[in-house]
């Protein structure tokens, strides 16, 4: 096989500049080839109006991958017929890769419209060929076809376990872009909000109808992390904070490293409280505040010494909460205040059941979504003037039955690049 | 060691490599290895008395990131210095390590522990310095067609050496470009629920992909005649796309909207 292009090149070499349309077919022909099959899905898309990929969902997207592999199979039986032989050559495989960024560009520029696209009644021609739904679009969807076919012939027809790299490249984007596109109208995403203490079963869809969903979330607590607050020094006169080279002084409160500077003072973090309760105007100790909806603040006992005068000031500072101010400490002509604390986690503390009688106590967070069954359960959203003392919290529910073969790829493809940067493009 | 320490270390650092930079652009190849290879050395050093105080790997703020950006970057540099013996190669590593630390010097309350909860993953790490470490390498790649096209366009004849040049960069570049994309869908299923959802950043980086892979498959048959000029645009407008994906993409009207846009 290897022999065959060598071949080829070389007869190409020998009889110079060649006719359009003569076999083997070169760039030329490849880019004429995909030219014409991206117009034809414009003009599809003109004549026929957005398509819901809908249509292509269980089991007809499987018949399809079925038909795909089948096809890349055949392929190997029938390796030098026209076809299958133009398909798993190089030119076709650039000018693939330049519709899918020519796709991209047009995808990058124009603003996509939210999906499931619905057109608006009178579309002008950016709608009508389909480029501000582009990912649903017969333009993007012919391409892609034939990106699947032509990937999948050439893994089938070229690799071999002597080139490890090409084969876990190839067959590892495939396997991703079967996924990824076939596997897209069997997504489901669904949004559910639960109030603190209640039990949810039921999502809220775009008509304002409910549907149920296969499990059921009871939210026993939502609660924000915060990072401790900064410090920042405020000038009495002006009402301003001070700064240094042009940007906000201020001092990262961390109880694991209490000693620092903030400005001309050398600050101490005797004692920090996440949530803190006023007792008196300057004494301030930890709150239970849990499920009461009433927002808590933070307060730090300080000592703050001035390292000119020498003079040093001790005395707690808070961000205040809901029942009492936020207090800062006096320095002199100047107040050593806290600044707005910054979240670290949304987290949610949920029992989730399923329609299977898998019952599970979890956290919920950003970045760590629960798996439940079928289901990846997302922290979303919640009340944002509530802050931590929000009452209910949202969460987005994604079901996916193709991941497993999705992340199959992206594992095979990440080695097929570590193996392009230890090894290089060069044959093994 | 605390970053008090890192005030006194990264000058010597940056003054190692940028010595490093000048000896390699007068051909003194060795000394210019060693030089950087003391600096590279000195912020290692940095980086284990930072993790033996802190008790904690230093992954965790953008400060401590730079720490080994400038680490990797300049020995990346270093090792292909010795591989391909271009000055230009070492002097550019040597130069954007110098930047991530002086910015580490000059901008101190940027070791700000704050994070924003999406970005508190496993995954933050691994992606930005796949990125970072593909910028770095296909802006080589970049350069190299340039002088390349510029060769074909007066002489009408290209060098051999230079685009074996080209290819091994852009084969090295763009594995680290594909990790950082994969790292980030992967890190998008974790955080938004889905690897691909057609957000303009992830839409620019495929196309940015789209152009280096391009490039790779274009060369495997070398097209002869116009086909080789447009070929060897590909990896400087790769780096175009590149740079606009990391920095330009908030300003698209497409972009109003995006989750990406930090
Ligand atoms: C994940 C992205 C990809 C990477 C890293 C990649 C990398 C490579 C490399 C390194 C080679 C040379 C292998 C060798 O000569 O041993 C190659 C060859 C090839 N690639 Fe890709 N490729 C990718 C995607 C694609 C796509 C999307 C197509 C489109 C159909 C494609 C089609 C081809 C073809 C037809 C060959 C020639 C195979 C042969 O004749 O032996 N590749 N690719």
């Amino acid at each position: 096989m290897e022999n065959d292009w060598k071949k080829e090149l070389l007869l190409e070499t020998r009889s110079g500049p060649r006719k359009l349309w003569t076999r083997p077919w070169g760039y030329g022909e490849s880019f004429l080839f995909f030219g014409s099959v991206l117009s034809g899905g414009l003009a599809a898309e003109y004549a026929f109006g957005p398509l819901d990929l809908k249509v292509l969902a269980w089991p007809f997207n499987f018949f399809l991958a079925l038909i795909i592999s089948a096809w890349a199979l055949l392929a190997r039986l029938l390796k030098n017929r026209a076809p299958f032989k133009f398909l798993s050559s190089r030119p076709p495989a650039v000018a693939l890769i330049v519709c899918i960024g020519f796709l991209s560009i047009i995808m990058g520029l124009v603003p996509q419209a939210s999906l499931p696209y619905r057109a608006p009644p009178e579309p002008g021609l950016i709608g009508r060929l389909g480029l501000d739904h582009l990912t649903s679009s017969f333009p993007l969807i012919f391409i892609y076809f034939f990106l699947l076919i032509a990937l999948g012939q050439t893994v089938i027809l070229r690799a071999s376990l002597k080139r490890p790299v090409f084969l876990l490249n190839h067959l590892g984007l495939w396997l991703l872009l079967i996924a990824a596109g076939l596997g897209a109208p069997d997504r489901q995403r669904e949004l559910m909000v639960v109030p603190e203490g209640g039990l949810e079963w039921r999502t809220r869809q775009a008509d304002g109808s409910f549907l149920e969903m296969p499990l059921a979330i009871r939210l026993l607590n939502f609660d924000i992390d915060e990072y401790p607050a900064k410090l920042a020094i405020v000038d009495h006169s002006s009402g301003q904070a001070l700064t240094e080279n042009g940007r906000l002084a201020v001092f990262q409160l961390d109880p694991a490293e209490p000693q620092g500077r903030l400005l001309d003072y050398d600050i101490s973090l005797l004692e920090f409280l996440p949530r803190a309760a006023q007792l008196r105007p300057d004494l301030f100790t930890r709150a239970i505040t849990q499920g009461t909806g009433q927002p808590a603040g933070q307060a730090a006992k300080l000592l703050a010494k001035n390292r000119y005068s020498g003079q040093s000031y001790q005395g707690w500072v808070s961000t205040g909460g809901l029942s009492y101010p936020p207090r800062p400490l006096p320095l002199g002509d100047r107040w050593l205040a806290m600044t707005k604390p910054e979240p670290r986690r949304f987290l949610s503390q949920v029992m989730v059941y399923t329609r299977e009688g898998l019952e599970l106590t979890a956290e919920i967070e950003v970045n760590k979504p629960l798996k439940a069954g079928d289901w990846l359960i997302y922290q979303h959203n919640y009340d944002t003037l509530a802050g931590k003392e929000s009452l209910w919290s949202g969460f987005e529910l994604v079901c996916d039955p193709w991941l497993p073969l999705a992340k199959t790829g992206f594992v095979l493809w990440a080695l097929g690049s570590l193996g392009l940067i230890i090894f290089g493009q060069k044959k093994l | 060691m605390t970053w008090t320490f890192h005030s006194y270390l990264a000058p010597t650092a940056v003054a190692a490599w940028l010595i490093g930079s000048c000896l390699a652009l007068i051909r003194k190849p060795q000394k210019a290895g060693l030089f950087v290879l003391a600096g590279s050395l000195l912020t290692l050093v940095f980086i284990v008395g930072l993790w033996l105080t802190l008790g904690r790997p230093p992954l965790r703020t953008m400060g401590e990131t730079r720490l080994w950006y400038s680490f990797f970057l300049s020995l990346a540099g270093l090792l292909a210095y010795a591989r391909w013996k271009y000055p230009w190669l070492l002097v550019f590593a040597a130069v954007t390590a110098s930047v991530f630390a002086v910015i580490n010097v000059l901008k101190p309350e940027l070791h700000s522990k704050a994070l924003m909860p999406a970005l508190i993953s496993p995954y933050f790490v691994p992606h930005v310095t796949a990125y970072m470490l593909s910028y770095a390498v296909l802006a080589a790649s970049a350069l190299g067609a340039v002088i390349q096209f510029k060769m074909l366009t007066k002489s009408g004849k290209s060098d051999r050496k230079l685009y074996s040049f080209i290819d091994d960069t852009v084969g090295i570049g763009l594995g680290f470009l594909m990790l950082g994309l994969i790292t980030g869908a992967l890190w998008a299923k974790e955080a938004w629920g889905h690897y691909w959802s057609w957000d303009p950043k992830e839409t620019w980086a495929l196309i940015t992909l789209a152009a280096f892979l391009g490039y790779l498959h274009f060369r495997l048959k070398p097209p002869r005649g116009f086909g080789e000029y447009v070929g060897l645009l590909l990896p400087p407008a790769g780096l175009i796309i590149l740079l606009f994906t990391w920095l330009g993409v908030s300003l698209l009207p497409s972009a109003a909207g995006s989750i990406h846009v930090y």
